[in-house]
């Protein structure tokens, strides 16, 4: 690698250069935060029903 | 000591305002496409009218307005604001023009609610609305859910320097990449992606929940504008709930939530940067706060007997929080219910999360969840300085991309954005008061209208008192340009009346 290729240069040609790529990866990490969300609400809608419903 | 502007300067302004107004006239060309495709004669022609006033004002203006005088901080301010007052002139005309809105106020109405994401409709008879009307309100809330002024002057202006203000005035901070011209466009590029990305996914699940592959492709791309720009409008009256289908739902959630990141937060993803999710303070705050709000919604629906079934309590309590935090306003329920079925806590919880909002440089209004964190984290520092020895050095540190101490400025800052916001939701609130509403209503309409929130428990519709609907135009210019820029023109004005020479 060329020692002018620095993680800035490396980042900009992720999204510049391949966006697919890019909007893939994020879209992919969106979906797993909101499934980790939707796992916490599960729980908690079963404590909160077992506990006053 | 207020100095007056001279001619220049107004000239300035109008000028970059009449861009605008040129760049929404071009807009039109897509939803006239929409129109002649559907054989909609009567809609495509008020587009090709209302293109061509835009078009004409555009150009006029660059003909007669040009002056020496360089844009500045003030005059770029007070020109996003007059942007944002005019565009919806223009949108609102093809919108008129449909009949399915009472008058040209509702119209506007309609233009501002789409262009600042809020979602609260005045339209009549939503599920007869033709194709191409249906597109341009949604299409508004993609032009508008990334910037209006940024899109049509990195797209139409040269000399990226002058843009810094236009760019921050619109209500956006990040400046991702070294240059506005290079972030805007980045912003644009994740906003295409997601779309194509979005609507595939929406357009298969519509077609599984029983649409035709055409009428589900144009659901798909009208939900999709509705969802990731935080927008709320939908193409039916039932709003989500008309598909009946879990799927839609959490394809939905994830494009909402998406909506609700700063592009500088999908700028680390997009890198693979996984970490930054769970690092993050302003994504932790906006986590932790939905969960904490569901959690009260969920006592308050089991409590009141909403829902005794843990299935369609998860269901409608997980989408529509989602729907309040990110400040979208799609609705699996009818917005009625929320004050006639759900109880007092629900709804009051749905009144926080619409007020906390989503991140900073997202496409979500409200407060937004930084703020949030940062006047919290000033409090635990303030706390800790009490407990502590005297001599004790207390240090607070926020984490956004990478780690950075918390001064006092920024959480100064922070709490005044703070007491701004919580007076702009609680001028809405009086004047629905005034107009007889009761306290609940008119303090949900009243956040739904200045956060962009846009659920609604029905006082925005077509018989609503005039004043009250220019209250809540005025809340969603105030909250999209988050206060800077409306002082700025206001600031404009009075120098013009009271100012010296």
């Amino acid at each position: 690698m060329s020692p002018r290729r620095g993680p800035a240069r490396r980042l900009r040609q992720v999204a510049d250069a391949n966006p697919l790529q890019g909007g893939l990866t994020g879209i992919a990490l969106v979906a797993l935060a909101t499934l980790g969300l939707a796992l916490f609400a599960a729980l908690i809608c079963v404590v909160i029903l077992l506990l006053i419903g | 000591m207020l100095f007056r502007p001279d001619s220049a300067d107004f000239r300035l302004i109008l000028l970059y305002t009449a861009r605008v107004v040129f760049g929404i006239g071009l807009a039109m060309a897509v939803p006239l496409a929409v129109a002649l495709a559907h054989g909609e004669s009567a809609d495509a022609w008020s587009f090709v009218l209302a293109g061509s006033i835009g078009v004409t004002v555009g150009r006029l203006a660059e003909m007669t307005l040009q002056t020496r005088r360089q844009l500045d901080a003030s005059h770029a301010l007070a020109s996003v604001a007059m942007s944002w007052l005019t565009a919806p002139v223009i949108a609102g005309i093809p919108l008129f023009m449909s009949g399915h809105y009472a008058s040209f106020l509702d119209a506007y109405f309609e233009g501002m609610s789409g262009f600042a994401t809020i979602g609260l409709t005045l339209a009549n008879d939503l599920d007869h609305m033709t194709r191409s009307v249906n597109f341009w309100r949604h299409f508004m809330q993609f032009i508008g859910g990334q910037g209006i002024v940024v899109i049509v002057l990195t797209a139409f202006s040269s000399g990226a320097g002058r843009l810094g203000t236009l760019y921050s005035g619109e209500g956006r901070e990040d400046v991702i990449l070294p240059n506005i011209v290079r972030t805007a466009r980045f912003i644009w590029r994740v906003a295409l992606i997601y779309g194509v990305i979005g609507t595939g996914l929406l357009w298969i699940t519509v077609t599984l929940a029983g649409l035709s592959p055409l009428n589900a492709l144009y659901h798909a791309g009208n939900l999709f504008m509705a969802a990731f720009d935080t927008g709320g409008f939908a193409t039916q009256s039932t709003s989500v709930a008309f598909y009946r289908s879990q799927l839609v739902e959490g394809v939905l959630m994830v494009i909402m939530t998406a909506g609700a990141f700063s592009f500088a937060l999908h700028y680390q993803l997009w890198q693979g940067r996984r970490e930054e999710l769970l690092r993050n303070t302003e994504t932790r705050t906006v986590f932790t706060s939905t969960l904490v709000l569901l959690s009260i919604m969920v006592i308050g629906l089991v409590r009141t007997g909403t829902f005794d079934q843990f299935y369609p309590l998860y269901r409608h309590a997980l989408f529509n929080a989602i729907s309040a935090h990110t400040t979208t306003g799609l609705s699996t329920v009818p917005g009625r219910l929320f004050v006639t079925d759900w109880g007092a806590l629900a709804p009051a919880v749905l009144v926080a999360a619409m007020g906390i909002g989503g991140m900073a440089g997202s496409t979500a209004g409200g407060i937004k969840g930084i703020r949030i964190g940062l006047v919290l984290k000033g409090l635990k520092g303030d706390v800790r300085r009490v407990l502590l020895p005297e001599d004790a050095v207390v240090v607070e540190t926020y984490h956004a991309q990478s780690r950075q101490i918390l001064t006092s400025p920024q959480v100064r800052d922070a709490a005044l954005f703070l007491l701004l916001w919580l007076g702009l939701y609680l001028s809405g609130a009086l004047m629905g008061l005034f107009y007889g509403y009761p306290l609940e209503e008119a303090l949900f309409e009243s956040v739904a209208a200045a956060s962009s929130g846009g659920l609604s428990v029905g006082l925005a519709r077509p018989d609503l008192e005039a004043p009250l609907k220019i209250t809540y135009i005025l809340q969603m210019v105030v909250g999209r340009l988050e206060f800077i820029s409306i002082f700025a023109l206001a600031g404009y004005l009075t120098s013009a009346v009271r100012g010296r020479v």
